[in-house]
């Protein structure tokens, strides 16, 4: 039974963090799932209404975002991956660490290489998104997890197309570069970093489909 | 990385700590929001706990036998018109794990000092 959830918070922070402890505890036992959204409901409703006031909403999603790494940690422990043997875990580390140096690599390269790094980070993360999202006995996902990993990895997939095509076809990579930062930005938005970076993405490539219209227009004075 | 059993984690002897003096002050069960309001009073610090780190070492807690809690009646948090909360307790056992806690601190101190515990 689910008292917490149904009871409405009021602050932008609380909604933010409220749909945070949605996502990642999608997938997980129903008895799990609702323990922890109760317990950071209540903690929200008690929070805004000890400190009423501006500066609540940014206090609760600082709190929120301070936790994110044990938010992770704790739904780690309760998927797939924390079932895995020392070295599997250890593989799966090392791999993460290796495509991060690569994007690192890559995003030193400019558009093309910032998108190309981020299609490379988006990707990777719905992979591992996929990968720790909970199962039946019969390896079956009970999660609709799979399906936000299977988005990120179509997001990263556009991205990284629109990046390879914008210096050929500017408009149509361009728009490619914007849906897929749309996409990732939309799914990722709890994490703050995630819509910074679409946005980031979006923008330089709606520059570079200006900067293109404009030299295009020149040349055609010029003719 | 490992800790070694027995050993506690500054947020878990601040937790047990504060469900201690809450206790002392009249206060038998504490909810997570009003641990985390006297953690940062006492501590002076500028934030409260994040949610992540409170709500995991609840549980750590929990497991190990030196908390245990108990979700509040719901039809007290409907009159009340909130949420219901959860409810922890410290256990003896807790108590003890704190008290042991802060004797080693002590011992450490004072060895660290080169002066001999009383």
């Amino acid at each position: 039974m689910t008292v917490g959830t149904a009871t409405a918070t009021r602050h932008w922070g609380s909604r933010v963090v409220a749909f945070w402890v949605r996502r990642y505890t999608s997938g997980l036992p129903e008895a799990v799932r609702y323990e922890r959204r109760d317990e950071i409901a209540s903690d929200l409703w008690e929070h805004e209404h000890d400190l009423d006031g501006s500066s609540v909403g940014p206090e609760i999603l600082a709190r929120g975002l301070l936790g994110v790494p044990a938010d992770l940690a704790w739904r780690l422990e309760r998927s797939r991956l924390a079932r895995m043997p020392g070295w599997g875990v250890t593989t799966v580390l090392g791999l993460l660490a290796r495509f991060e140096a690569t994007g690192r690599w890559i995003a030193r390269r400019g558009l093309p290489g910032f998108t190309s790094a981020t299609a490379v980070i988006v990707g990777l993360l719905g992979v591992v998104v996929i990968a720790t999202a909970p199962s039946n006995d019969s390896g079956t996902p009970t999660s609709d997890l799979v399906f936000w990993g299977a988005m990120l990895i179509v997001a990263a997939v556009t991205v990284g197309l629109g990046g390879r095509l914008i210096n050929v076809h500017t408009r149509l990579g361009g728009a490619l570069v914007i849906l897929g930062s749309g996409l990732f930005g939309l799914f990722l938005w709890p994490t703050i970093v995630g819509p910074i970076a679409a946005l980031g993405l979006a923008w330089r490539a709606v520059l570079r489909i200006r900067d293109a219209r404009r030299s295009g227009a020149a040349v055609r004075h010029l003719d | 990385m490992r800790r070694k059993p027995g050993t506690l984690l500054p947020i878990e002897i601040s937790i047990l700590a504060a469900g201690v003096e809450l206790r002392s002050q009249g206060e038998a069960e504490f909810h997570g929001y009003r641990a985390a309001h006297f953690i940062r009073d006492r501590e002076e610090a500028r934030l409260l706990t994040s949610h992540g780190t409170l709500y995991k070492a609840l549980e750590r807690l929990r497991k190990q036998g030196l908390l245990t809690s108990h979700w509040e009646d719901p039809t007290i948090a409907a009159d009340a018109g909130r949420p219901r909360r959860r409810l922890y307790t410290v256990t003896a056992a807790g108590a003890s794990a704190l008290e042991a806690t802060r004797v080693n601190e002590v011992q450490r101190e004072s060895g660290s000092s080169g002066l001999q515990p009383a």
